[in-house]
């Protein structure tokens, strides 16, 4: 079923936590500067962050809440948390039905990271996060495909 | 009911959640009273990258999968030789009272403070030297715990996983090559994960089908002839050597096959290949260590994540079939209580350091107040993440204690088995604990119709990777302090990463080389005492706050005084002898070394208690005031 029109727009976002250092026994140490001595070792999943840092910011800034209601709501998953991810973008194609192949592409994970997924679609190209025109526009254009099937 | 795993499983299930609901909401509404109207660091500070205000159900997969790993299997896995009743309750007591208080509060400490780390804020609540004490604490647990992995992953090899070599080793070219795909070519990730599995599980059956016995490459011709006949002999023969074709079963073997020249060289050989494994790992530590982490530290770090679901969700699905088959892999073998192991120390107070992580782990509140706190989205969150996933890790532990005590067959509980005596678990190496959960975690496995050879190497080579990326990065963390003691002696010269990651490895080396088997207690009893600053902190802050300090400082009290008792006992009993062993002298000194912190702990809480709530106040008194004025109109993500 397609929910109205006044529904908000799901933004996933889709890259890793910068820190994955194992500390001992019990996994992953997060971005402790007692531990890495604030050194920048996660440089290229740093940029992603940075990257994807702006287009969260831009939902923010550009879309915040109308009458305490999300326009957009936005989810930052990192792709270890396979457990959650996996069942999430099969909802999110179950509930947007994107189309074959855009929903193939979703479902099966066929993108790069760092990812940009609206309404269950794949926007970003080849790992490449969008530029702030390109994320608004693909906003827009959810936001249409939602007002025409509703 | 108490025979059958499931049950008892379920019983310790059904305990975790209804502490859940009531003193874990107790603690959270009552003690921290974290309020749902006052901003969190993740909206305060919110900047899309670090500060990001995350819903519970994808922040909980990320803290848990962060605090999850080999931890709570070791521990359990040893303990239950005094039988799975103390093991169980000392699991469920420690997680709920403890271990999950323990995360709680350091979430909630760091809530308070902006998102600042524990370690900052005990510098701020308990005073300067609380940093030091810190660091002292977590270099000393990391090496202890890299020495342990060593030895571990190399008696593994030799003794008992020889199938292991082959995925081991080649999961590290699967990780490479994952890694330049995914992060230089921009492969998409779905098919890539999807190679990199599969490749996975051609490794593990290559691994069973051709197991590695490099022992078997420093024996006599005669010796590895009679070896291979006892591989060769067909399934029905009374006398042969089982798959993987361990050292441990080969010796065996050729005792029952009454060939004693055999046996002795195959004695004195096992050592030696250990120690070239150990060399070849050191080796790999320091190279891993400089590589960039997108190449091998990161890939593997995110195959493992899977390779956790996987073994967890199947062993807990394989557990829950053979108890509705009524299998006997669901049938509890293990005594319920056993106090006296032969040769074992006393099961109080050993007991409480053997299982650390499963129980109370001072790790998670690096994690706490790392990541997790930044991404958390209303205050009231901290309930599910922070005691929640503490309770999800304590029944990772019971599932464990369960795969012992009932996934290993009757012959391990018997007179000639592994558990009979602590010769066999606890004084035989972290390796002969690891093979037991193996066995019967692949017991489970086997439930589902995975076959036990392939269940057996895959959870085998599911913790060496663990162990292996631990290895990796806290060679690295090991670096970087070393680099800051460079700098801080004005030997900018000596701060380069060659130089840096020989010393540490050198470190790790002197654990892994010279203290050998029974590194296990001290790691646990230096986690307790990372965990013991943490509750001090708490406690301080909350004393602070003018709040209750009894649900912190008990707990912290209990655990320091067990774990520093243990330690006066093994010292007093190592002093007692006539002459000591190059380990046991190590072990001494080493011993003393962590009882000294733990005292040094007791010290700086006293002292900071002593100063009062008044002289702390304005810290504390501050961070409330700022976040009372600051919690403007929540943005609230539901």
């Amino acid at each position: 079923m397609i929910e109205p029109m006044h529904a908000p727009i799901h933004v996933l976002l889709i890259r890793e936590q910068s820190e994955q250092l194992t500390g001992g026994c019990c996994g992953t140490v997060g971005d402790d500067d007692l531990l890495s001595g604030g050194r920048e070792l996660f440089a290229d999943a740093r940029r992603d962050q940075l990257a994807l840092g702006a287009i969260h910011r831009l939902i923010r800034d550009f879309f915040p809440p109308i009458d305490g209601r999300e326009q957009v709501r936005v989810d930052v998953v990192d792709p270890r948390n396979q457990f959650y991810l996996f069942f999430r973008l099969w909802r999110e194609v179950w509930r947007y039905r994107p189309g074959l192949r855009a929903g193939l592409q979703t479902a099966l994970q066929l993108f790069s990271l760092p990812a940009v997924i609206v309404n269950g679609r794949v926007v970003s190209r080849r790992g490449k996060p969008l530029d702030a025109d390109a994320f608004c526009r693909a906003i827009r254009e959810a936001r249409q495909a939602m007002e025409t099937c509703d | 009911m108490w025979e059958n795993a499931a049950l008892v499983a379920l019983a310790a299930f059904g305990v975790l959640i209804a502490a859940y609901y009531t003193y874990g909401r107790f603690i959270a509404n009552r003690i921290c009273r974290l309020d749902p109207n006052r901003t969190t660091p993740a909206h305060e500070l919110q900047d899309g990258v670090d500060y990001v205000p995350t819903r519970v159900p994808i922040l909980f997969g990320h803290h848990f999968a962060s605090i999850a790993g080999l931890g709570p299997i070791l521990g359990p896995a040893i303990a239950v030789i005094w039988g799975w009743g103390p093991a169980l309750l000392w699991v469920l007591f420690g997680c709920i009272f403890i271990g999950a208080v323990h995360d709680l509060g350091a979430l909630f400490v760091s809530l308070r403070h902006q998102g600042r780390s524990v370690g900052e804020v005990a510098r701020s609540v308990i005073g300067p030297r609380a940093r030091l004490l810190s660091l002292v604490i977590i270099y000393f647990l990391m090496a202890l715990a890299m020495g342990a992995f060593c030895n571990a992953i190399a008696d593994l090899f030799v003794n008992f996983n020889p199938d292991a070599i082959i995925p081991s080793v080649g999961l590290m070219i699967v990780a490479v090559l994952f890694g330049t795909a995914v992060y230089r070519f921009r492969a998409p990730l779905g098919l890539t994960t999807i190679l990199a599995l599969a490749a996975f599980a051609g490794l593990i059956i290559w691994g069973v089908e051709q197991p590695v016995c490099t022992y078997q490459w420093v024996l006599s011709s005669e010796t590895s002839a009679a070896i291979e006949e006892g591989k060769n002999a067909p399934p029905e023969a009374e006398k042969r050597i089982e798959l993987p074709y361990g050292a441990d079963a080969a010796k065996r073997y050729l005792a029952s096959a009454g060939r004693p020249a055999a046996v002795e060289e195959l004695t004195q050989a096992v050592p030696r290949v250990q120690l070239y494994w150990i060399i070849a790992l050191l080796a790999y530590g320091f190279f891993a260590s400089v590589l960039p982490v997108w190449l091998l530290l990161q890939p593997r770090d995110y195959i493992n994540s899977f390779q956790l679901y996987f073994a967890l969700g199947t062993m807990l699905l394989g557990l829950s079939l053979a108890a509705l088959r009524g299998a006997e892999a669901a049938h509890i073998e293990a005594p319920w209580f056993r106090p006296d192991v032969p040769g074992s120390p006393p099961w109080f107070p050993f007991l409480f350091v053997t299982i650390a992580c499963g129980a109370v782990s001072g790790f998670h509140s690096l994690v706490s107040s790392g990541t997790t706190v930044k991404q958390l989205n209303r205050e009231p969150d901290a309930l599910p993440i922070g005691f929640g996933a503490m309770l999800t890790e304590g029944a990772l532990a019971v599932l464990v204690i369960m795969a012992c005590a009932a996934g290993l067959k009757s012959q391990y509980w018997g007179p000639e088995g592994l558990y009979a005596s602590w010769k066999g678990v606890g004084g035989g190496g972290l390796a002969a604990q690891l093979s037991a959960v193996v066995l019967g975690g692949a017991e489970f496995l086997n439930q589902l119709g995975i076959p036990a050879k392939i269940g057996r190497t895959f959870l085998a080579v599911t913790i060496t990777a663990f162990a292996l990326t631990t290895l990796d990065s806290a060679t690295r963390l090991l670096r970087f302090n070393v680099e800051e003691i460079c700098r801080s002696l004005r030997a900018e010269k000596l701060a380069n990463r060659y130089f840096a990651s020989a010393v540490a490895v050198a470190g790790i080396a002197f654990f892994a080389l010279v203290s050998g088997k029974t590194l296990w207690t001290l790691f646990g009893t230096a986690n307790q005492l990372l965990a013991g600053l943490t509750l001090l902190t708490v406690s301080l802050f909350l004393y602070q706050l003018g709040r209750p300090v009894l649900y912190t400082l008990v707990p912290m009290v209990l655990m320091l005084a067990v774990s520093s008792y243990a330690m006066i006992w093994k010292m007093f009993d190592l002093w007692g002898k006539q002459s000591w062993t190059g380990e046991e002298r190590n072990l001494f000194f080493v011993s003393g070394g962590v009882l000294a912190l733990a005292f040094w702990l007791v010290a700086e809480g006293l002292a900071a208690f002593a100063r009062g709530r008044v002289a702390a106040e304005g810290s504390a008194g501050s961070v409330e005031s700022t976040n009372a004025a600051s919690a403007g109109p929540r943005r609230n993500q539901k």
